[in-house]
């Protein structure tokens, strides 16, 4: 698996680990206690990217996401809505 | 190159590749297109099959919105069954086992494929997949003598599924490891009238479970063994990921994106010159963060589709970047919503805030009525709207278009709050319930400065 399809995968499944947790603490009356794999990779990934992740801008994350999602950074051309 | 010479190819006989050939032999009619599928069939809708299972739709013949003969009567050559084994980019040809067939442009629509889950006892007998038209046949004929069904996954399908073979009559349970219904793309309040609905149809969920096992007894399943028990099944319908078939692509050297797509651009332009994609093997650009995502629907993969086979046919067409109105049924209870939700928002760290409230689809006094909750999610610093979900009895499909359209052009909450809405008894209420949610939330930042 490339780099980039490697950390997306793992960064998508941590990151949404995360959020899930926190929206169930804003709405618990809709929500189960979900399953969660224990050991060392997923504490790591919880408490050591996802605080770092997070800690990053929205404006900075972004181009980070962009660089590692297109080989070479080389995004192909479509039209910006920003 | 004169489009009297050109010859068409296309891989895949789903959404994107159907309307790709259609579109290139309208603009270019003198052109030869050439579609392959592996399958035995085209031009079906694979999203009514959960419904033929329910026993909503009579029959599987309904789903099918043309017939071979019609693409033959078009001048499109349709080769069913006819598996493209690998493509030669540098020779411009397709190879069908030793058979090259040469190209000028080349349309990769290969679709998807489910992620098989690496469990003990998956490849047993009684596990079904709901994707191909025929299968499906053959799997709601085995429908008629079980019993009792385990899903495995809350996603869209597994909802559709569940609520389906339990509005058959059958004893369903729906396995999902997380703690709300489709956890990874909708809200729980969204959620939550929809759990409510597939437990009153007799759906029994199970949320907070992994699978371990599907144990089996010569060589049948005979049940799925969990983190939070056994089930006993006849059947199991795995309704996991979907992941981009890309195979052939990447074999022959085509650039694959992070998401697993081909990577394309706005003309649905591949890496390679004259070779095109479109439809779920494809990524494209999600109009709010800019990221490259994949796996949308049939109407997208058409669009997608038309743009490819425009382009390919010889006539420019561009494909904007995505915003994703989406809708549902799960159980009685219609689901929606544009772009991502405030759990998405969260993962990915996006500035926002919520604007929520509940309205009603008709007059209150109107037969029908029933209640309508909408979620906007906003940016903070500009207060344009980033995305939306919603949960109701009706109207849910519209208000996504139309959210899904307003955003796109850069509409803000305020827009929302003091929009104008139509009011008719049995089909609208006095306050639509978007502009109430956007009200709710311009009140809420009121009270915080």
């Amino acid at each position: 698996m490339a780099f980039g399809s490697w950390l997306r995968k793992n960064a998508e499944k941590y990151l949404m680990e995360a959020a899930r947790d926190s929206v169930a603490a804003r709405y618990p009356e809709y929500c189960a206690k979900p399953y969660r794999e224990k050991g060392l990779v997923p504490f790591l990934w919880l408490n050591v990217f996802v605080p770092v992740y997070l800690a990053v801008p929205w404006r900075v994350r972004r181009k980070i996401i962009l660089f590692t999602s297109y080989p070479g950074g080389r995004r192909p051309s479509w039209k910006k809505f920003d | 190159m004169s489009n009297d010479n050109l010859r068409i190819i296309i891989i895949g006989g789903g959404a994107g590749g159907i309307s790709a050939a259609s579109t290139s032999k309208s603009v270019a009619p003198a052109a030869s297109v050439t579609v392959f599928t592996e399958f035995e069939d085209v031009a079906y809708s694979p999203c009514g099959i959960p419904f033929v299972l329910g026993k909503e739709i009579p029959d599987f013949e309904r789903l099918f919105l043309q017939t071979s003969e019609h693409y033959a009567s078009i001048g499109i050559d349709l080769r069913l069954k006819t598996a493209v084994t690998g493509i030669d980019l540098e020779g411009r040809t397709v190879s069908v086992g030793a058979d090259k067939f040469p190209w000028d442009r080349l349309i990769i629509a290969t679709g998807f494929e489910y992620e098989k889950p690496e469990i003990p006892g998956i490849d047993l007998e009684g596990i079904h997949y709901v994707k191909n038209i025929r299968r499906a046949m053959e799997f709601d004929k085995i429908l008629d003598s079980v019993k009792k069904v385990v899903v495995m996954a809350a996603t869209p399908l597994g909802i559709e599924i569940a609520g389906n073979l339990a509005h058959r009559g059958l004893e369903t349970h729906l396995v999902d490891e997380g703690a709300w219904l489709m956890s990874e793309v909708a809200d729980p309040d969204i959620m939550e009238p929809v759990q409510k609905s597939l437990e009153e149809l007799g759906t029994v969920i199970h949320f907070g479970v992994k699978v371990l096992e599907f144990r089996g007894a010569g060589g049948k399943l005979k049940s799925v063994v969990t983190t939070g028990g056994e089930i006993e099944c006849d059947v199991a319908v795995i309704a996991t990921h979907k992941k981009p078939n890309n195979r052939i692509a990447r074999e022959a050297g085509v650039e694959i994106g992070s998401t697993g797509g081909i990577m394309v651009d706005d003309h649905m332009r591949t890496s390679v010159k004259d070779v095109y994609a479109a439809g779920d093997c494809a990524e494209v650009v999600h109009g709010v963060t800019d990221i490259p995502i994949q796996g949308l629907s049939g109407s997208h993969a058409y669009s997608q589709g038309r743009v490819a086979g425009a382009n390919a046919g010889g006539v420019e067409r561009a494909y904007d970047p995505v915003f994703v109105p989406w809708g549902m049924v799960g159980g009685q209870v219609q689901i929606g919503g544009v772009s991502l939700g405030e759990t998405l928002h969260k993962a990915l760290g996006i500035p926002h805030f919520v604007a929520a409230a509940t309205g009603i689809s008709r007059a209150r006094y109107y037969p029908g009525v029933t209640r309508i909750r909408v979620k906007l999610i906003v940016d903070p610093e500009t207060h344009r709207v980033l995305g939306a979900q919603m949960s109701g009895g009706e109207g849910i499909k519209e208000r996504a278009d139309f959210l899904a359209f307003s955003i796109k052009r850069g509409a803000r909450i305020e827009d929302f709050a003091w929009m104008e809405n139509v009011y008719s008894p049995p089909i609208g209420a006095l306050m639509e319930p978007i502009a109430l949610a956007a009200q709710a939330g311009l009140a809420e930042l009121a009270k915080k400065k």
